[in-house]
This record gives structure tokens, sequence and C-alpha cells, in this order.
């Protein structure tokens, strides 16, 4: 029998080693924190079982990782492409669409529909930086279709789960729509802070050794947090709205930002994926294999075809709509909440985490390939 | 006139010129050296008159109380007059004398700025020990010219204002009406009087533009139910609507460098500040008599057209600070040689930065209505232009 502490050195352990690990074998860490937890856990090795004190730092890590998700958003970015904003929603819609039909005439639940349309920003950014430069048209269209997808998925997620868990029926989803009304206020009043108090505000984004800036962040993620704990919403939402927040408000400010990222991703998320591993049970079947492969097949065409609107030529058509299949750290929270309030199987999940791991080795290997094989034109010109 | 360094260098560099001196002996050298000099006593009034000076353009280089009496009796006479003064004391008196251009150093005497004249031309100089261990900015090139290139121990180096210079350096100069125009950069001013109060404060301040940039001033104004644009204002101001300000504005393009006009109190002049924006820069006048303090708010990713106003407010009118709101512009802080700007970078949170700054003591902003780089919400840059005591300058 292993310690906490034990099990807090072992994790640690890996959530150290596994970005070094993943950098040898070109994967993401997150793959690696996965597949740890997944061997030291239930079904193999069974050192790390399931504590409070361990559900709790994951609970933290997934409220975490939406925050840095919420963060991650550039709403400069989809502020100012203007008019030609109308084309990532369009392919946003499209793709969430097609998701819908297919996923009901295969007798999905919605949560397939939302989480076939969901995009990892984590694998496509550093993917395209491989390729091209942050500069380029392609970069730029995929970017910012990603952090439309993402933000719309999120939202879409919140409110589902929010119809499901709301008992008060309508009247209790309506009240908890308030969280939208509360972060609107939110905003106005951080755009009054920076107006009236700059000095203080500064404060946030400098080396300050109390480090009002983290102190701060955390009060807000926190506080919305509290905020949909009490409105009867969904902690990742309040988490997510946070982290959008900031980032609105803000629009920038690389120290800080940072700082929390350091927090979240160099402690915190890893300790997510890894419990979350540790708790897959190995049941692999031949039905398994058929369903992950339907989810591969529906999530490619959900993200291909779409494109075709967008863009007239095959080549950029398939490259951009490959690379949008690439999933991970949101799909397997969505996966996890879905499976918290009894959304889906145990089975599922397992074929959903699998699936997600499949498209996020593949994806970018096959956008690179596209890559080299089509010299990929700007697609400025096309759409 | 005069035959000490300063005019000699410029004589050198003359196919037509005439030196001219009270000192015999200098004179005598001059001549035997191949120069065109003639003898005649700078404090002579008739001596003077006599010089074949009709559309000559006149450079004084003598020492300073000896070219302020020599420009008092050439005025009439001359075509151009220049001084090129050794104190920054008598720059006053030399414009009061009636000198077309002061040059407050020998280096711009150098360039010979104001004689180049017309075509673009690319000047080389080498750096003697007058010059040595001076920085860029330190050194008055004047108006027309400005400093492309150095060339020190066969390798180029690319010219920033702390660069200071060696003895031995080969200075690379572009000289031209073009180079006039990025330095200093108003032709023409036109006033827009859209309501009838507080025009005198806003005349006060265009005037004071004009003053310093040797602009031509026009007022637009709505007068007895008629659109007139005049160098006076009528007596009998009425209300002007926007869009009759668009309209008018619209056949001015290509003649206006800038419009002057006051803040609207409603603020609802969101799509007037971007179309007049996009075609002239718009001065919102917080009736300010001077500019002692100006800020410079570099919120745009085609940086060229506020740095170069940042150059000629930093060069002819008050101590001039240039915020960066993002990394990638410090590539262009290269181009600001030879002024005095003090440049910084924002290393925390552009808005914030760009907030604080801006909320200082200030008396002029220069900001780009763009708002491309560096983050700033519109509605905050809204406030920066409407809300704080400054004046704003607002460009594309």
């Amino acid at each position: 029998m292993i310690s906490d502490l034990g099990i807090l050195t072992i994790i640690s352990a890996i959530a150290f080693l596994s970005p070094l690990i993943a950098e040898r074998i070109r994967v993401p860490a997150i793959i690696i924190e996965l597949f740890a937890g997944f061997i030291l856990g239930v079904s193999f090795l069974n050192l790390i079982r399931g504590s409070e004190w361990l559900t709790f730092l994951s609970s933290l890590g997934l409220i975490f990782l939406m925050f840095l998700s919420g963060l991650e958003i550039n709403f400069d970015l989809v502020i100012r492409s203007g008019k030609t904003v109308w084309r990532f929603i369009v392919y946003t819609i499209s793709s969430f669409l097609i998701s819908l039909i297919l996923t009901y005439y295969l007798r999905l639940d919605f949560l397939y529909a939302i989480l076939l349309t969901n995009v990892s920003i984590g694998i496509v950014v550093p993917t395209l930086r491989e390729v091209t430069s942050s500069s380029d048209e392609f970069f730029q269209f995929n970017l910012l279709t990603s952090f439309i997808t993402d933000f719309t998925t999120m939202f879409l997620l919140s409110i589902y789960i929010l119809s499901l868990t709301a008992s008060g029926g309508s009247i209790q989803i309506l009240f908890a729509l308030a969280i939208f009304g509360i972060f609107v206020v939110a905003h106005y009043a951080g755009r009054l802070a920076i107006w009236h108090f700059p000095g203080f505000m500064a404060r946030w984004f400098q080396d300050d050794p109390s480090e009002i800036g983290v102190r701060g962040s955390m009060a807000i993620i926190f506080f919305f947090v509290g905020l949909s704990f009490l409105l009867g919403v969904e902690a990742i939402l309040g988490a997510f709205l946070a982290g959008a927040l900031i980032s609105l408000v803000f629009r920038g400010g690389e120290k800080l930002n940072t700082k929390l990222f350091g927090i979240g991703y160099g402690f915190l998320i890893p300790i997510f994926f890894i419990h979350l591993g540790s708790t897959l049970k190995l049941e692999f079947s031949r039905d398994m294999i058929l369903f992950t492969l339907t989810l591969i097949g529906i999530a490619y065409s959900v993200k291909i075809l779409p494109s075709f609107i967008v863009f007239r030529d095959i080549r950029n058509s398939l490259s951009f709509g490959v690379l949008q299949t690439s999933k991970l750290s949101l799909t397997i929270a969505g996966v996890e909440i879905g499976r918290e309030v009894g959304l889906i199987s145990e089975f599922e999940k397992l074929a959903l985490i699998l699936f997600t791991i499949i498209t996020c080795i593949i994806s970018p290997s096959l956008f690179r390939h596209l890559q080299r094989t089509f010299e990929i034109e700007s697609p400025n010109n096309k759409v | 006139m005069g035959s000490g360094g300063k005019a000699l260098n410029l004589a050198s560099r003359l196919e037509d010129h005439l030196i001219v001196d009270s000192d015999k002996r200098s004179i005598e050298n001059l001549t035997n050296k191949g120069f065109n000099a003639v003898y005649c006593d700078l404090e002579d009034i008739e001596s003077l008159k006599k010089l074949p000076l009709e559309n000559s353009t006149v450079i004084l280089a003598s020492c300073d109380d000896v070219n302020l009496k020599v420009a008092e009796i050439l005025k009439p006479v001359a075509k151009h007059i220049i001084a090129l003064a050794d104190s920054d004391d008598f720059c006053t008196k030399y414009e009061k004398a009636g000198v077309s251009r002061i040059c407050r150093s020998s280096f711009a005497a150098l360039v010979l700025s104001e004689v180049v004249e017309t075509t673009r031309r690319y000047i080389e100089i080498e750096i003697d020990s007058d010059f040595e261990n001076k920085t860029l900015k330190d050194v008055d090139i004047g108006a027309y010219c400005t400093i492309i290139s150095i060339l020190r121990e066969g390798k180029f180096i690319r010219p920033h204002p702390d660069l200071r210079l060696k003895k031995g350096d080969i200075i690379g100069i572009l000289c031209g009406k073009e180079v006039k125009h990025t330095k200093n950069p108003f032709d023409e001013i036109l006033v827009v009087l859209r309501t009838p109060e507080n025009v005198d404060s806003l005349m006060k301040e265009a005037k004071f533009l004009a003053k310093k940039f040797d602009s031509q001033l026009l007022i637009l104004h709505k007068c007895n139910g008629a659109l007139a644009c005049s160098i006076h204002r009528g007596n009998k101001l009425e209300n002007l609507d926007e869009s009759e300000v668009i309209e008018a504005l619209n056949s001015f393009a290509e003649q206006v460098d800038l419009v002057v006009v006051n803040p609207n109190k409603n603020r609802k002049e969101d799509e007037f500040l971007k179309k007049i924006t996009e075609k002239f820069p718009v001065l919102i006048s917080k009736q300010k008599t001077e500019y002692k303090r100006i800020l410079v708010l570099v919120n745009t990713s085609t940086p060229d057209e506020i740095l170069r106003l940042a150059t000629s407010f930093s060069n002819y009118i008050g101590e001039t600070k240039v915020l960066l709101l993002d990394q990638s512009l410090v590539s262009y802080s290269s181009k600001l040689t030879e002024t005095k700007l003090e440049i910084e970078v924002s290393r925390g949170n552009p808005v914030i930065d760009a907030v604080k700054e801006a909320k200082s003591d200030y008396d002029l902003i220069i900001v780009s209505y763009r708002n491309d780089a560096g983050n700033i919400d519109m509605e905050l840059l809204k406030r920066i232009i409407y809300d704080t005591p400054a004046s704003v300058l607002v460009v594309d």
C-alpha cells in the first residue's frame, strides 16, 4: 500500500518526465500522462487509487484546464477579423450541423455532436507553426476557426449539461444563465478598473513579489466557480468564463499568462490526466474498435466536408479539415463530464478517449504529409 | 558670409558660390586656393548692398551678432537667407530678422539642407574630430536631410539615435523635398469650426502648430447658411453637421495635411473619425496653447506615419515619448535617427500601460485609430481620445 505522499511523488515524477518522453516520441505529453496513469491505475499495477485529495486535485486540474482554454482565446484576433468573421462562423456552424445530423442518424447522444465538433488549439497551433508562418493567411484562418469552435463547443457543452442537471426546470436554466450577465458586468467593471486604477492594474503584469496578478486571477477563477455552484451551473463553465474574462479585459499580457500556464500545465492539469488514465478500465473488444473507427470517420467528415464551403480547392480543404479534426484536452474533459452526469457508459468513455488519442496523433501527421504532397496556396484568393 | 570652417565646408561643396568676408588676408588665401571670394565689410550697409546678391541664397556663417545685422540688411535682396547659428539663444532673433531657415549646428551646414532644394540627392560626409563621440540624436542635419547609412571600417552600420560617431565614419545622407515632408509634415492645416463655441481657443492651438511647422492655416466654417473655406473666419458662425464636414473634406483630399477640430460633446462620431482619419490626421483640440510633453502611442502594425509625426514633433515642438505597444514594433525604432525621442516598449500589459501613460501629464497624445497593434480595447481608445486632458492627434 503506497501512502498519499508516495502517490504524489509518483504523479509528480510522471508530470515531470512526460513532456521529455513526449518530445522524443513526438506525441503530446497528455497522451503519456494518460498512458502512465492507465498503467499505474486500476487496470494494471493499481498503485494510484482514488482518494479524496487526489480527486480534489484532479478536479482543480480540470477547472484550470477550462480556465486556461478560456484564457487562450484571442478575442482581439476575432474582433479584428472584421467582416471576414462570417467565414469562421459559417464553417463552425456547418461543421456542427453535419455532426448533429450524423450523430442523430447513428442515435448517439447530443454530447457526441459537441465533442466531434470540438478542436484542440494546443495541437493546431504548434503543428501550424512547424509548416507555416504565423502571419500567413492559412495560419490565421486556422487559428481563428479554432478559437470560435472552441468557444462555441464549450458554451454548448455547458448549456447542455446545465439543461440536464437543472432540477428546477426552465426557470433554473434561466437563473443559471445569469452567469453570462455577470460575465458581461464583470467585463465592464474590468474596463473601468483599468481606466480608473491603471497604476494598480499594472501591478498584475509586473514582477511583483506579492504576485498580485496571480492572486487576482485565482480570485476571479474561484469567484466564477463559486458562482457556478450557487447558480447550479457546471464548474467548468465558470472556470472557462473566468479565463475568457481575463483574456477579454486585458487582451494579452505575456507575464501573467506565463505564470498561470505554469501553475496549470506545470502541476494541476497533469494530475487531472494521470488520474483520469488511472480510472480507465481496459475492455478492448471488436465492438469498441468498430465504434472508435466510426467516430474517427464521422470526425473527419464533420471537419473536411464544410471546409469545401470556405475553400474552393481540394488541397486547402483537405489539409484544413484534417488539422481541425485534432482533438485533445477539451474533448477528454467533455468525456469525463459526460461520464460524471451519466450521459455515456464506461465503454463509450474508453472509446471516446481512444478516438481522441488517435485523432491527436494522426491528424497533425496527416496534415504535415498533405502539406508536403501539395504545395498549399494561400487561401486568401480562393475563398 | 564669413570665411570660417563652416563657410569653407559649404563652399567646397558648391560649384556656384561666393565667399564674402571682412578679413582681407583670409580672402586672399581663399582666392589662392581656388575659391570665389570677395572682400566686404560685413557691418557696412552700403558695401553689402553693392554685392551681386539678387535671387541668390545667402548663407550666414559668421558669428551670430554679425549674422543678424547682415540678415536685416539683405532681407529685401536675397531669395533665401539661411543662418548657421552658433547658439540656440539666437534662434528667435534670427526668426524675427526674416531668416528662412536656421541650422543649429555646423553639421546641418555641412549637408546643405536648404541649398539642396528640389531634387533628391545623396551626400556622403566623413566625420572629423568636431563630431567625434556625438550621438546621432545630438546631430541636427536640417529639415531636408536624413542619415540613411554609416560606413565604419568597411562595414555598414544601421543608424540609430544612440549611435556614437567615430572619426573616419562615412555618413550617407539623403536630402530632398520628400525628406523635408517626413520631417516637417504639415504644409496646410485646416481648422474645422463645427460649432461657434470655443473657437478662439481652437484657433490658438491651430496657430501654434502652424507657426511651429511653418504651415498655411485654412478655416472651414459655415456663415450665413453658406459653407466657406478661407484664411479668415466669418463673424456669425453656424453649426456644421457631420455630413457637411465629410463632404467638404472629401474635396480637400491631397490639399490638406492636418484637420483640427474641437471634440464632439456627444461623442457619437466613430464613423466621422474613421472616415476622416483614413484621409487626414485629425487633431482633437483640448484648448492647449503649447505642447511641452508629447506622448506617442504606437498602436498600429504599420507605424511609419505615426513615427514620422513623432520625429517631427520631437524636432520642432517638445519633449516626446514614444510607447511601443507591441514587441514586434521594436524594429521600427531604428528608423528614429537624429531624434531626441524617448522610446519605451510596453513590458507588462499594453492596454494598461497605454492608459496609465495617457492619463499622465501630457499636452498632446498621438495615436492611431486603426488600432491593430497593442490590443487596446476600442472603448478605452475612445476614452483616451475624448476623456484625457491632452489634445489628441489621431492618424490612420
